[in-house]
């Protein structure tokens, strides 16, 4: 699905990836855990198309095509979905009108015809019924007067109406309480399939208590420094990052 | 008296209007009046504050004049082929070159109202039309105005009584005789009454300049909502002046958007004189090219308690031009008046140049003003977040421009006057939904 090879990269001439490798398969749900300024939301930027960073080395195999050659656009028409941390307000377009579309969006990318009115009100609300979205959603703008919970719960949504191949999260757990962060974490979970996969980038464990993953890997220095599975992410949260740092220098 | 002068252009024209139509005294007078003071100020230069960025002279060098415009040429049935359709309850009123066209108007008989053509009213006398027309321009030294009041032929007087409401159609008609024409609106609404008036212009072909001037009395505790939309197919000119008085608890709601046009320049004078009087004054420009549009708003607050919201918003591409020059004047009297005053703009193009002149003269000391400017660009994290989704670059563009001025839509009132600005916003920025 995704063939991450020695990805160096930075932004103002200052490099943040330093060779990054990873190789997810389709199914697969990967954590990307690690202390901040790491590099983790970089790598998710990088990932969607993100303008700005400057790529020094490195290639990018998405389901056989160069990811990063392409537009931001093009690479969610072909099945890549960032939830972003910090989601944008567009006052005056409704989550419905929105969303409509960007299915159309891609589905005029793939050749195919626009999906009749019908049939999408129908996926919105099932995928809205997903999330525990009220129904009055449908016609607000787009995040405007949404609180943390409910912009993260709407790039959930976003996310279960587009159907992506590859989802990465980004620090979708950040300011969420007990009970955003379920209902997030059941909406990924409802999604996973065998053809799916998830990058979920976090710092803490919590998330991953419900959106359990088959790998977890530790970033630091811009290079994933350590892979193991879901019994990684709890040694981190009891032992913290620091052993982690420690194992690097001695290297 | 002799004559001693040698008669203008301008004069003949009035002469030649004077001998057509039968008007009273009164009205004469004021047209010979406001002729003179025309003459003294002429046609303003950019020399002139309010028109600094506005180089009048260039667009009349293109042979515009004023005109006598003949009044039988107004049923053409080509004109009608191209006029919007008719909504089922709603009144029509089309002015051809400035002349009523009774034909292309549709007018329904009621007792709630009263709709005529201007110079009809002015040949019956209509004392409600003779004593108001002018009363509320004669005060401002604006030469355009003066020009109109001297040389208008015509118009629509519109009445709403007490307690009732109308919902209106104005359609400008531009033939493109390369005359200015200058229609004239004089409108009534009574207290408690209502009236919501759908503006647009159609323009037949290239060579059209408009001078249109428009007097509104607003009784106490009545409401004008007006959507004025400049969206002409060819390049075409547009002065248009609203002067509206009003009293206690009125109020005005006008959105003006100017989406084509060559020059689109906007005027509102208001004066609310009677407490709580409020002015909601919105406009949306999306130009492109070396078009331009300018707005100025004089808002008087005479009376205490009386408040306004000036919400003017642009996105400008090519070389195009905007002006907003907004005057907020609080009288002695007009203890607690809130005034508020905004203009943002999007530049979209290096060559696009956006003015903004504020000016506040306060001189009761217990209110609230405030104004803002803005320009500024798309925001790349916006655009990226809606490009992440799959929506290709130029869509995503439109969708953050609809989002940029969504704010004045909303402002609008009628579901209907929104709706329908909703739709020639995004058939501008060919939204696709």
């Amino acid at each position: 699905m995704l063939d991450i090879q020695n990805l160096k990269a930075g932004i103002n001439g200052k490099e943040i990836l330093k060779g990054l490798d990873l190789k997810i398969g389709a199914g697969e749900v990967h954590a990307i855990m690690g202390p901040n300024g790491t590099g983790k939301s970089t790598l998710g930027n990088i990932l969607s198309g993100r303008d700005g960073y400057e790529i020094t080395d490195g290639y990018v195999d998405f389901d056989g095509l160069n990811l990063l050659e392409m537009d931001p656009e093009e690479r969610a028409q072909a099945g890549l979905f960032m939830a972003f941390q910090y989601p944008v307000e567009i006052p005056g377009v409704s989550n419905a009108n929105f969303l409509k579309s960007a299915v159309n969006e891609i589905r005029k990318a793939r050749g195919e015809e626009p999906m009749p009115a019908p049939q999408f009100l129908k996926l919105l609300r099932e995928k809205m019924a997903l999330v525990e979205m009220k129904k009055d959603f449908i016609g607000r703008s787009v995040n405007v007067g949404f609180s943390g919970g409910e912009k993260k719960r709407n790039e959930i949504l976003q996310m279960a109406v587009l159907n992506p191949k590859l989802a990465i999260l980004d620090e979708t757990d950040s300011g969420l309480d007990i009970d955003a962060l379920r209902i997030v974490a059941n909406g990924v979970n409802k999604l996973r399939t065998p053809n799916n996969s998830f990058i979920v980038i976090t710092h803490y464990q919590r998330l991953l208590d419900y959106i359990v993953p088959d790998f977890v890997h530790v970033m630091y220095e811009g290079r994933i420094v350590k892979s193991g599975d879901k019994t990684l992410a709890l040694e981190l949260e009891a032992k913290g990052y620091d052993w982690i740092k420690e194992e690097f220098a001695a290297i | 008296m002799p004559i001693t002068q040698e008669k203008t252009e301008y004069s003949l024209v009035l002469d030649q209007i004077i001998s057509s139509i039968k008007l009273p005294d009164n009205i004469v007078n004021k047209k010979m009046e406001a002729l003179s003071h025309f003459e003294e100020l002429q046609f303003p230069s950019m020399k002139n504050e309010e028109w600094k960025y506005t180089y009048l002279r260039k667009f009349l060098k293109k042979g515009f004049a004023p005109e006598f415009i003949s009044y039988d040429n107004v049923e053409d049935e080509k004109i009608r082929e191209n006029l919007p359709l008719e909504a089922d309850d709603v009144n029509r009123i089309v002015l051809v070159d400035g002349i009523f066209s009774p034909g292309l108007s549709n007018i329904q008989a009621s007792i709630n109202y009263n709709i005529s053509s201007l110079s009809k009213s002015w040949e019956k006398n209509i004392t409600l039309v003779t004593d108001s027309f002018a009363q509320l321009t004669k005060e401002k030294n604006q030469a355009l105005t003066k020009l109109n009041t001297a040389l208008c032929q015509d118009g629509a007087f519109i009445e709403v009584t007490e307690g009732h409401s109308l919902n209106l159609e104005v359609i400008y008609v531009q033939t493109g005789t390369k005359k200015i024409s200058m229609p004239r609106l004089n409108i009534h609404i009574d207290s408690n009454a209502y009236l919501n008036i759908a503006e647009q212009h159609i323009v037949l072909k290239e060579g059209s300049f408009t001078n249109i001037v428009t007097e509104v009395f607003l009784k106490e505790n009545s409401k004008l909502e007006w959507v004025k939309i400049q969206d002409t197919k060819y390049d075409s000119h547009i002065l248009d002046s609203v002067y509206v008085l009003q009293n206690a608890k009125s109020k005005y709601h006008c959105t003006t958007v100017s989406l084509d046009g060559e020059l689109m320049r906007n005027n509102q004078f208001i004066k609310a004189i009677g407490e709580k009087a409020h002015a909601d004054l919105g406009g949306i420009y999306i130009l492109d090219g070396t078009q331009q549009a300018d707005n100025n708003i004089f808002m008087e607050h005479i009376a205490p308690n009386t408040t306004s919201n000036q919400l003017y918003k642009g996105i400008l591409d090519g070389q195009s031009t905007s002006s907003f020059y907004g005057l907020i004047y609080v009288d002695e009297l007009a203890q607690k008046t809130d005034a508020f005053q905004s203009n943002k703009n999007i530049l979209q193009s290096d060559d696009a140049s956006a003015n903004f002149r504020p000016q506040l003269e306060i001189y009761a000391d217990d209110v609230k003003c405030s104004h803002g400017a803005t320009s500024s660009e798309i925001e790349d994290h916006e655009l990226f977040y809606l490009r992440s989704r799959g929506i290709s670059k130029k869509q995503s563009k439109a969708l953050l421009m609809y989002a940029f001025v969504s704010d004045v839509i909303e402002e609008i009132l009628s579901e209907s006057l929104k709706a329908w600005v909703r739709a020639r916003i995004e058939s501008k920025l060919k939204i696709e939904l």
